[in-house]
């Protein structure tokens, strides 16, 4: 078997940080096939960022540590490289999209200078094939009149229109990943939809295999094939979407999914937020981190932290990590999580504990 | 555009009047006259020769009044005579000014020659020895007056390897090599502070821009360090640096006036410290009213250029 265009294996990367180490990915592993798209999904701060940034050795060079594991493309390490290396693999590999259009164009250069500069670096030419490879990466992504904007700066294009940019800026050089870190965060609803289609219609077309971020279940369900739920730098979950939204296995994954607006679901009915907050990775306890906010734990749970293993009823590939679905001692596997919110005694507890927390994390 | 112009010459108006007013305030109120000052402890003690001085001058006469005469006359483009020499004060200022241009300009330009190098190598290796060696050398800068580091140099260059003319002033176009090397010493006094707030302005701009996401994007297209830092980071961290050079252009002129006395350079500096000194009415007015509008082209100035380089303000 041919290895997986992207695979990260058990990776942690820490941060120094003048108030000591700071881990923000611990133990992280998914692989991407070709022309396959992935979704890491989390809440803020669980380290999805962190893992791509760590993909194309982006973090700031004096402050992260890649503490283990590794990241390999068709199964060439990139921990290893050095930053020359790298640069290779960067735009032209591997290219990155951002959350905010309105600040990761470079307001003094012409969208025609910044989208050029990566075709030049990586696949040379001279000013007129590169102008007419622009003009038509800008037609690919729906900018009207693209030979017009060429010359035009990022602060004349609306939000919608930048992260168009941004997408022929990262398909400028035919990479066979791109890492998607929450596109359409920043956008209106309307143009989320927009540039969601317009990022799949592309990537079919081109056969470039996508990890999405997001920390919203609803664009997952629409576009990924499979789904890695991400909690507290570790991925908690893994199956093939359709397999995940039919049997998610995790109360993790639960609370994501409760969490979904619906079109179904009367007006009335609150949303169902995921009670108490992320823990802090770096006073984990040896225990399940979701424990302190999960209403099904038992004594177990604060035992020791439970694998990555098989769920028992999922399709293949379907992995959690909770000892409520453990083939011999899982207590979850016939809990209805749309009815059964879990133990009221326990979801008690954690509000009380949640109120004491005074605002955000200290 | 055209718009803004206007808009911004008729506030430059604005301050040029209250400048005038102000500057009339200040010097009525200061202690002692131009006739006192005129006549010496000795012959001021002379009463009757006393006031036929002050009739002389115009002195008697009630502060709006002067004030009223002056306009009237500055508005036609005469600025009056001197109090104290005499002669016509519009060429004798600018007679003085090329001096101090030529003085102000050398600064400027050693002071971004020097500080811009610095402050982007301090940026780039943040908190490691370039970077305190930066900070040391912008802080040692700062805190240095200009008329002593200006005494240490003649010291050195001057009496002690007599490399260079301890003080002097040759005109550039009659001797452009002399004048250079006159004026070099004088430049550097007058460069110093500056510098040193230089420096730590484009480090922190640099270091700022560095953190900007659209830097992060541009590493992400595979593009070398020295393309990001030249062609991303540098144009946006060198934005804030424009204007700060414009803003700084009066405090230059300020300095001048130590550092002129220092080298005995008869620059405009001089002449404003000589007009105080001699309660020099007329002069010490005319001599405001040029600074406020000096100050105001070079801020003029300073916008129009960072429209240039600012694609945002451009077309905004
Ligand atoms: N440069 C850094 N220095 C120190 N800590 C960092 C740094 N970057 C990220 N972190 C920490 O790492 C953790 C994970 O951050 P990350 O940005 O990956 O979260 P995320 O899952 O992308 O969240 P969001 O949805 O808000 O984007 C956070 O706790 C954050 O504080
Ligand atoms: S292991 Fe226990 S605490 Fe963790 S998610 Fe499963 S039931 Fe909840
Ligand atoms: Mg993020």
């Amino acid at each position: 078997m041919s290895p997986p265009l992207l695979e990260v294996r058990d990776l942690e990367v820490a941060f120094e940080t003048h108030r000591g180490r700071v881990k923000a990915v611990d133990g992280l592993s998914f692989r991407l096939e070709k022309g396959e798209i992935i979704a890491l999904v989390g809440e803020s701060g669980c380290g999805k960022s962190v893992a791509v940034r760590s993909v194309m050795k982006l973090l700031p060079e004096r402050t992260a540590r890649y503490e283990a594991g590794s990241i390999t493309l068709d199964g060439k390490d990139l921990l290893g490289l050095d930053d020359k290396a790298m640069q290779k693999i960067r735009g032209r590999e591997i290219a990155l999209i951002f959350q905010d259009p309105m600040s990761s164009l470079n307001p003094v250069l012409t969208i025609g200078q910044q989208i050029g500069e990566a075709i030049k670096r990586h696949q040379g030419g001279n000013r007129r094939q590169i102008a007419e490879r622009t003009i038509e990466l800008l037609r690919r992504v729906g900018i009207p009149a693209p030979e017009t904007r060429l010359n035009a700066y990022p602060h004349e294009f609306s939000g919608g229109m930048r992260q168009r940019v941004m997408i022929a800026m990262a398909l400028s050089c035919n990479p066979r990943v791109i890492l998607a870190d929450e596109i359409t965060t920043a956008l209106d609803v309307t143009i989320q939809a927009q540039i969601m289609d317009l990022l799949k219609s592309l990537v079919s077309s081109t056969g470039t295999a996508v990890v999405m971020i997001t920390h919203d279940m609803g664009i997952v369900a629409g576009a990924a094939e499979r789904v890695y739920v991400m909690y507290a730098g570790t991925v908690v979950e893994t199956a093939a979407t359709a397999d995940l939204f039919a049997r998610p296995a995790m109360p993790y994954t639960w609370g994501l999914l409760r969490s979904i607006p619906s079109l179904e679901r009367p007006v009335d009915e609150p949303l169902v937020p995921i009670e108490g907050l992320p823990p802090n990775i770096a006073q984990l306890d040896g225990g399940c981190r979701f424990r302190p906010r999960c209403a099904y734990r038992r004594a177990i749970c604060g035992q020791s932290e439970p694998p990555l293993a098989p769920a028992p009823d999922g399709a293949e590939g379907h992995l959690t990590r909770c000892w409520g679905f453990d083939p011999e001692i899982g207590w979850l596997r016939d809990t209805d999580w749309k009815k059964d919110l879990g133990d009221p005694a326990t979801m008690a507890e954690i509000s009380a504990a949640a109120a004491k927390v005074p605002c955000g994390r200290s | 555009m055209l718009g803004y112009l206007m808009r911004r010459l008729a506030s430059a108006a604005v301050v040029v009047v209250l400048v005038s007013v102000i500057a009339f305030i200040i010097v009525s109120v200061l202690p002692g006259d131009t006739a006192a000052a005129l006549l010496g402890e000795e012959g001021a003690r002379n009463a009757e020769r006393y006031e036929a001085l002050r009739q002389e001058l115009g002195l008697d006469q009630p502060i709006l009044v002067r004030y009223g005469n002056w306009v009237a006359q500055v508005v036609t483009g005469d600025l009056g005579r001197s109090l104290r020499t005499g002669e016509a004060i519009g060429p004798a200022i600018l007679a003085r000014a090329v001096p101090t241009v030529q003085l102000a300009i050398m600064a400027l330009l050693i002071s971004v020659t020097i500080a811009i190098p610095i402050g982007v190598v301090s940026a780039v290796y943040y908190r490691r020895l370039p970077d305190h060696l930066g900070t040391l050398f912008a802080l040692t800068a700062i805190a240095t007056p200009g008329f002593w580091f200006g005494i240490m140099l003649i010291i050195l260059f001057s009496v002690t390897l007599r490399w260079l003319p301890p003080s002097g002033y040759l005109p550039f176009f009659q001797d452009p090599l002399g004048s250079l090397q006159l004026m070099l010493m004088p430049s550097l006094a007058l460069a110093t502070g500056f510098t040193g707030v230089l420096i730590r302005q484009v480090r922190s701009s640099v270091l700022e821009v560095l953190n900007e996401d659209y830097i992060t994007t541009a590493r992400s297209k595979g593009l070398s360090p020295t393309t990001v830092l030249f062609r991303h980071a540098l144009r946006n961290a060198l934005l804030p640096v424009v204007t700060l050079v414009g803003l700084q252009l009066g405090a230059l002129f300020g300095g001048a006036a130590t550092v002129e006395t220092v080298f005995s350079i008869p620059g405009l500096g001089r002449l404003a410290v000589d007009s105080i000194f001699f309660r020099d009415f007329t002069m010490i007015q005319a001599l405001m009213l040029v600074l406020a509008l000096t100050v105001l082209t070079a801020s003029l100035l300073t916008d129009l250029i960072y429209s240039r380089i600012d694609p945002r303000i451009r077309r905004g």
